[in-house]
C-alpha cells in the first residue's frame, strides 16, 4: 500500500520524537515553581557557583506539604500549608532588605533545620529569633552545607560584621566534620570562568537550572506517582520514609537515617574538636561562637511512640556529650533536646507537634521553642 | 545508556543515523559505527572499552592468521585455539572467579577447614558474554571455513561492537550480516525505515509497556518473597514469566529495528517460545541465536544426537548446564540449565509418547514446565528458589502483591500476545493510517512512561 510519507512509521515517529523533545525542551524556559516539591526546590535550581540559592527570589505556594510525605508519595500524611520562601541578593533565605541593615548581630549557619525547610519565611528559625531578641540575624545556612569557615567569613564580611556572633546549628544526624567546603564550583562555572571570569557565573546558573531540571519530567514523575499508590502499581517509594503510631494515634513519619543514627554508639570527641576550633578561627575576626545541638525528630518524638521501639544503646545520648565537651572547652552550647522533649510530650494530648507530622522539620512551634532557648543563652553571653 | 531512555532516543540515535548516511563509502561507515558502538559501550563504562578493543584485535588477527595459512593445518589450529582461550580467559575471569572463590569457600566450610579464600573486586564488564560469542563464533566459523574472514578491520570491529547488539544480543552471527556490511555503503536509506521504525516501537512497547508494567508490580513482591501466599508466588512467576519473555524480546526486536534503520538485518531472536508444543520446539524458539551456537559450537562437536542414548542426553545435558552457566555465575543458573537439559532428554526419551497427546495439552505442559524452570532463573539464591518451589506446591497462606491492579490488566493482555497472537516477526508490518496512529500513541505512551518512571534497564544486561 502507498502511504502518503506523513502516515509512514518512519516519518511519523522521529516527528514525535522530536516534538516530545521539542516541548520538553521549551518546558524548560516556563517557570517550574509550581512543580517545585518546596521553595529550596525551587530557589535550588538556578543556584550560584558557590551553591547559594537563586538571588533575589520568591517562591509562593498556598498548598505545599512536608517532604517526607512527597519522597513517600503518602497522600494521606500530608498537611498542607502556606509556605514563602525568599531569598535576597546574596542567595541566602533572608528578607530582601537585611543585608543592608546595620549592624548585623548575628549569623545563623546549619542544616536545612536553619535553613527554614518545610517552614514559611516569618517562621525561619532566624526571622523567629530576630522578632524574640529585638536583634537582626542574618540566616546563612544552606542544606548542602552544613559548615564552611571561609562561607561564614565571606558572608561576615559582606555584611561588614566587625563582632558579632556566629550560631552554628549542629543536628544530630550528621558527624563533624562533614560537608568540607571544597572550594571548587562545578565544572561549567570552571570553564566559563575561563572564557569570562566570574562575569559568566550567572549563565553557568542558569544553563545549569535549564539543562537539569525538566518540567515535563516533574510532570510526568508526578503522574506516574499517582499510579504507584498501591492500587495500580505499589507504592515502591514508601520504604523512603519510616512511619510509626503515637500515643495520640497519630502517624508520625521519619527519615530512615534518623533512625540509623539513633541506634549508632558514637563518639563526641570529633564534634567537639572541630567545633572548638572553629571558635577559636572565628576568634580571629572577632566573631564568637554559640552552638546550638539539635536533636533529629525520632529522638523527640521515640518516648511517645504508641509500641514503643528498643532504647538507644547509649548511656548518655551523644548531644548530651557533645554539650559537655564543648563546655569544658569554653565554647557556648545550648542543647535544645530537653525543652523539645518536654514540649512535645505535653503537647500531644493537644493534637500539637513541635515538628510537622509530614516532613523532617520542626514547626513554627518547634522553631519558637529553639528561639527561645537561643535567646536567653545569647543574652547571658552578652551580659 | 539503553535503548529506552531519552538520552539514547534524543542526544546518541539521531546523530547517530544522520552522521552515517552522510558518509558515503564502506570504511567511513564502518568506522562511523565502530565509533558510536564504543561510545555507546563508554556509557557504562568507559574501562572496559579497551576489554573490547583487545578481544576484538584478538579476533581479527586470528582471523587475518586463518587466512593467510590457508593450508597450513598447525597454525590454522592454533589460530583457532589461542583467541578462543584468551576470549573464555578472560570471560572467566570477570564473570566466574568470585563464583569459583566462593564455591570453593563453601566446600572448605562444609569440610571444616578454616581458611577461606577472599574475594575480589571483580567488575563484570557489561556485554562481555555477548561480544565473546560474537568473537568466537567468528574465529569457528572461519577455521571451519564458513566464512571468509574479512581483510577489513574495521568491518570487523563494526560487527563486534554494532551498538543495536552489544550489550545484550541478539549473538550475531558474521555471517549474519556479511552480506549487509559488504554492501553497507550501496544501501537505500528509505528502504528499510519504516520497517526499522516498527520493529523499534514494537520493541518498545513490549519492554516499557508490557515488561515494566509487570515489573513494577512482581519486583517489589519478590523483594519480599516469603510474605507470599501460595497464589501470591503463582502471580508472581506467572508474571516473571512474560516479563522476561517481552523484556528480552522487546530488547531484541529494538535491535533488530535499529538494524534496519542502517541497512542491517539482524536476525530474530524470538519465535512466540510459549506456543511451544514440547521442550525441544521452545529452544527453537526462545533466545535462537544462543540456542543456535550452543548447538552449532557445543552440542554438535560434543556428538550431538549421534550414538547412543545416554550419549545424547549426556550432550543435551553438558550443552544445557554451559548454557545455564552463560547467563549468570550462580548455582540457580547451572541448576536452572540442568533442569532443562533433563527436560530436553526427558522428552526425547518419550517424544513417541508426547507428540501423540492433544497439542492444546503440550502446549500448557510445556508452558508449565517453563514457568517451573523460571523460578531457578529469578532466584537469587538456592534457598529462595526452594522457598518459592514449595510455596508453588503446597498451600499456604500470605500476602499478595501489593498494587495488583495493574498486573491484572496487563497479565491477560501480555499472556494473548505471547500464546495466541502473532509475533512481531510474523507481522507485515504494512500499517494503514489508522495503525500508524494507533502506535504513534501507544509510542507517545512509552515515553511520556519513560519521562516518568526513569530508566529502567533490561533484564539480559546482567548476563
Amino acid at each position: 500500500m502507498h502511504l502518503e510519507p506523513s502516515w509512514r512509521l518512519g516519518f511519523a515517529l522521529p516527528l514525535l520524537i522530536i516534538l516530545t523533545f521539542f516541548t520538553d525542551v521549551t518546558l524548560r524556559f516556563v517557570p517550574a515553581d509550581r512543580l517545585a516539591s518546596g521553595g529550596w526546590s525551587a530557589a535550588r535550581r538556578f543556584r550560584q557557583a558557590d551553591g547559594s540559592l537563586q538571588p533575589n527570589k520568591r517562591y509562593v505556594n498556598e498548598r505545599t506539604y512536608g517532604e517526607l510525605a512527597f519522597l513517600g508519595n503518602l497522600p494521606a500524611l500530608r498537611q498542607y500549608r502556606r509556605q514563602a520562601f525568599t531569598t535576597d541578593a546574596f542567595g541566602y533565605r533572608n528578607a530582601p532588605g537585611l543585608a543592608q541593615e546595620r549592624p548585623i548581630d548575628a549569623i545563623l549557619v546549619g542544616s536545612s533545620m536553619s535553613t527554614g525547610l518545610g517552614n514559611s519565611d516569618e517562621h525561619t528559625l532566624s526571622a523567629q529569633l530576630s522578632a524574640l531578641a529585638g536583634r537582626p540575624v542574618y540566616n546563612a545556612s544552606l542544606i548542602t552545607e552544613l559548615h564552611s569557615l571561609a562561607r561564614i567569613r565571606q558572608v561576615a564580611q559582606r555584611l561588614e560584621m566587625r563582632r558579632g556572633l556566629v550560631i552554628f546549628e549542629y543536628m544530630e544526624r550528621f558527624d563533624l566534620p562533614e560537608a568540607q567546603d571544597t572550594g571548587r564550583p562545578h565544572i561549567c562555572f570552571r570553564v566559563l570562568r575561563l572564557a569570562g571570569g566570574t562575569g559568566l557565573d550567572g549563565v553557568c546558573s542558569w544553563l545549569r537550572g535549564t539543562i537539569d531540571v525538566s518540567p515535563l519530567r516533574l510532570l510526568a514523575e508526578r503522574a506516574y506517582k499517582t499510579l504507584q499508590r498501591d492500587v495500580v502499581f505499589p507504592n515502591v517509594h514508601a520504604s523512603n520514609v519510616v512511619q510509626r503510631r503515637l500515643r495520640n494515634a497519630e502517624t508520625m513519619a521519619f527519615f530512615p537515617q534518623d533512625l540509623e543514627k539513633f541506634y549508632q554508639s558514637r563518639a563526641e570527641e570529633r564534634a567537639v574538636e572541630y567545633l572548638a576550633w572553629l571558635a577559636a578561627e572565628l576568634q580571629i575576626d572577632n566573631l564568637d561562637l554559640l552552638v546550638v545541638l539539635v536533636p533529629h525528630k525520632y529522638t523527640v518524638y521515640h518516648p511517645l511512640l504508641q509500641e514503643p521501639d528498643p532504647p538507644r544503646p547509649e548511656a548518655i545520648p551523644y548531644l548530651y556529650r557533645v554539650e559537655t565537651g564543648l563546655l569544658a572547652a569554653g565554647v557556648p552550647a545550648v542543647n535544645v533536646s530537653d525543652p523539645l522533649i518536654k514540649q512535645a510530650a505535653s503537647d500531644l494530648e493537644r493534637g500539637e507537634y513541635v515538628y510537622w507530622r509530614d516532613d523532617g522539620h520542626w514547626n513554627p512551634r518547634g522553631i519558637a521553642l529553639v528561639a527561645s532557648e537561643i535567646r536567653r543563652t545569647w543574652d547571658e553571653l552578652s551580659r | 545508556m539503553l535503548f529506552n531512555s531519552l538520552t539514547f532516543l534524543f542526544g546518541f540515535l539521531p546523530p547517530t543515523y544522520f552522521i552515517f548516511w552522510r558518509l558515503k563509502t564502506k570504511t567511513q561507515r564502518y568506522i562511523w559505527l565502530t565509533l558510536t558502538g564504543y561510545v555507546f559501550y563508554s556509557f557504562w563504562d568507559y574501562r572496559f572499552c579497551a576489554l573490547m578493543l583487545f578481544s576484538t584485535a584478538v579476533s581479527y588477527l586470528a582471523g587475518r592468521g586463518l587466512l593467510r595459512w590457508d593450508t597450513d593445518q598447525r597454525r590454522r589450529r592454533l589460530c583457532l585455539v589461542v583467541p578462543i582461550v584468551i576470549d573464555l580467559l578472560v570471560l572467566g575471569f570477570f564473570k566466574y572467579t568470585n563464583f569459583a572463590l566462593s564455591t570453593a569457600n563453601s566446600i572448605w566450610a562444609l569440610l571444616d577447614v578454616p581458611w577461606r579464600a577472599p574475594l575480589l573486586p571483580i567488575v563484570l564488564p557489561i556485554g562481555i558474554s555477548f561480544y565473546t560469542f560474537h568473537t568466537i563464533s567468528y574465529i569457528i566459523d572461519s577455521y571451519r571455513r564458513t566464512i571468509i574472514p574479512t581483510r577489513n578491520f574495521f568491518e570487523f570491529s563494526c560487527y563486534v561492537s554494532l551498538f543495536s547488539q552489544l550489550v545484550a544480543g541478539p549473538i550475531v552471527r558474521f555471517r549474519q550480516i556479511e552480506e549487509d556490511l559488504e554492501k553497507i555503503d550501496r544501501t537505500h536509506r528509505t528502504s528499510t525505515l519504516d520497517l526499522g521504525w516498527s520493529f523499534l516501537a514494537m520493541g518498545m512497547m513490549e519492554k516499557v509497556l508490557i515488561a515494566d508494567t509487570i515489573a513494577a508490580v512482581i519486583d517489589p513482591a519478590l523483594k519480599n518473597y516469603q510474605q507470599l501466599s501460595t497464589a501470591g508466588v503463582w502471580l508472581c512467576m506467572l508474571g516473571y514469566t512474560y516479563q522476561l519473555y517481552f523484556d528480552f524480546s522487546g530488547y531484541s526486536t529494538m535491535a533488530v529495528g535499529l538494524g534496519y534503520l542502517f541497512g542491517i538485518r539482524i536476525p530474530q531472536n524470538f519465535n512466540s517460545p510459549y506456543k511451544a508444543i514440547n521442550p525441544s520446539d521452545f529452544w527453537r524458539r526462545w533466545h535462537i541465536s544462543l540456542s543456535s551456537c550452543l548447538r552449532d559450537y557445543l552440542y554438535i562437536p560434543l556428538g550431538g544426537n549421534r550414538g547412543a542414548p545416554w550419549m545424547v542426553y549426556r550432550n543435551l545435558l553438558v550443552t544445557m548446564v554451559i548454557g545455564g552457566l552463560w547467563h549468570g555465575a550462580n548455582w540457580t543458573f547451572l541448576m536452572w540449565g540442568a533442569y532443562h537439559g533433563l527436560l530436553l532428554a526427558l522428552y526425547r526419551a518419550t517424544s513417541g509418547f508426547w507428540d501423540r497427546l492433544p497439542a492444546w495439552l503440550t502446549q500448557a505442559a510445556t508452558f508449565l514446565l517453563v514457568v517451573v524452570g523460571w523460578v531457578l532463573f529469578r532466584a537469587e539464591t538456592v534457598e529462595m528458589a526452594w522457598w518459592l518451589l514449595q510455596a508453588m506446591f503446597s498451600w499456604r497462606s500470605g500476602a499478595a502483591p501489593a498494587g495488583s491492579y495493574g498486573l491484572v490488566v496487563v497479565l491477560p493482555i501480555a499472556a494473548l500476545l505471547a500464546h495466541r497472537l502473532p509475533n512481531v516477526f510474523e507481522l507485515r508490518h504494512n500499517w494503514g493510517p489508522a495503525a500508524v496512529m494507533a502506535i504513534g500513541v501507544l509510542f507517545g505512551l512509552c515515553l511520556l512512561v519513560m519521562y516518568g518512571s526513569g530508566e529502567s534497564p533490561f533484564l539480559y544486561f546482567q548476563f
